[in-house]
């Protein structure tokens, strides 16, 4: 099974954030995404970006389940062969 | 054949209603959001409400009254009333005969309804100039009106701080201004339910819409380019539907589109739907020749993409 650092997938939401021209967040690994002030267009770029970087798909019913870069490592390393 | 002959868009007229909710009011009272994801990231401070006694038909007249002020234009020579939809006063009959009755046009004219949304723009100008031609027609009236605001939940974040109300309506002729070169469309398969009614009301699966924007319409952007021997330098104008100002920011970083290129203009009345693409275009008319390219997308979810050619 793959193994994904937290800090591999925060390095991927800081590059969009700054592309949004937000700044850097720093993000505990199970810290929320929302509590932490992201907003939902930021998550769907941060996806995007995710999905396209791993391969990988993540399906809607799925993202209940993701609230924190914690939630998205379990979910890719379930998903990633 | 050479397009200059064929039928293009010879003024356009636009209404909107007087009504302003503003954006930063309604996130105070429902939602709460930093103030500056309503005006940098959606791009909507205030939303064009129509009132109560307002409808498809009489927001159309209102886009009509305003090309009849601006242009001499000669109602029985109209050969066709086109409307694009999907809220129309009535199911039956169809708005665009009773636009028709309500211009008291005679009984030569062909009138249907479209049922397109955010790209019901492009759709419209395809069908209208084909059909004007096939025909040997020689005038058409396109409408687009979608009061979305009228079907929108004030309460659903996604769709409320978005969505406003307006109507435009374009002269097509031969003797145009702006002509099309070829037409792009399609549709994301298994997306029917990413925008659509449920309860009685607007939804909307935004990241659904970022993704199938940047997974299809952007890649097909680049096909319209390529298909019309265009580039991004050669276009002067790019006049996307106006989703959300995060979209379009997205689309110009993608296909490297310079900033000053991009119209914005949703600011002040929000998501027209199949009117935002009339409403960036008509300021497109005076003493100005570009070459401008116009791509909607949206319900469907589907996209349309064209890039028009101002008169030699």
């Amino acid at each position: 099974m793959l193994n994904i650092e937290i800090n591999e997938l925060l390095q991927v939401l800081n590059k969009v954030r700054l592309e949004d021209s937000e700044k850097e967040v720093i993000l505990k690994e199970n810290e929320s995404f929302r509590e932490k002030g992201i907003d939902s267009l930021t998550l769907a770029s941060f996806y995007f970006a995710v999905e396209e970087k791993y391969k990988v798909s993540i399906p809607d019913n799925k993202l209940s389940r993701i609230n924190s870069l914690q939630d998205l490592k379990k979910f890719l390393e379930g998903h990633i062969n | 054949m050479n397009r200059i002959e064929k039928f293009g868009i010879k003024s356009i007229g636009t209404y909107l209603p007087q009504t302003r909710r503003s954006n930063i009011e309604h996130n105070k009272k429902f939602f709460q959001l930093p103030e500056d994801f309503i005006l940098q990231k959606i791009g909507v401070e205030s939303i064009a409400v129509s009132g109560t006694v307002e409808n498809v038909v009489s927001m159309c007249m209102g886009a009509m009254k305003d090309l009849v002020q601006n242009n001499s234009i000669d109602l029985s020579g109209v050969d066709a009333i086109i409307l694009v939809t999907q809220n129309p006063e009535t199911t039956i009959p169809h708005n665009s005969a009773m636009l028709h009755e309500a211009l008291g046009l005679g009984p030569k004219v062909a009138c249907f309804d479209v049922s397109q949304g955010c790209a019901g723009y492009i759709y419209g100008l395809s069908i209208v100039t084909s059909f004007l031609e096939s025909n040997n027609f020689n005038n058409a009236l396109l409408f687009t009106c979608d009061p979305y605001t009228k079907i929108v939940n004030a309460s659903d974040q996604n769709t409320s701080l978005i969505f406003g109300d307006g109507a435009s309506v374009s002269w097509i002729s031969k003797d145009a201004v702006y002509y099309p070169k070829s037409f792009h469309f399609g549709i994301m398969p298994n997306s029917t339910n990413k925008l659509t009614m449920k309860d009685g009301h607007l939804f909307m699966d935004g990241r659904a819409i970022f993704n199938f924007v940047l997974k299809f319409v952007v890649p097909d952007m680049r096909n319209c380019l390529l298909q019309d021997n265009q580039t991004v330098d050669s276009i002067d104008s790019f006049l996307f539907h106006q989703g959300s100002k995060y979209i379009l920011d997205h689309i110009a970083k993608l296909l490297e589109i310079p900033t000053e290129k991009i119209v914005y203009e949703m600011k002040q009345y929000g998501n027209l739907v199949s009117s935002s693409i009339p409403f960036l275009l008509k300021n497109f008319f005076l003493n100005q020749k570009n070459t401008l390219f116009l791509s909607g997308f949206g319900v469907g979810l589907s996209w349309g993409s064209v890039i028009l050619e101002h008169k030699r």
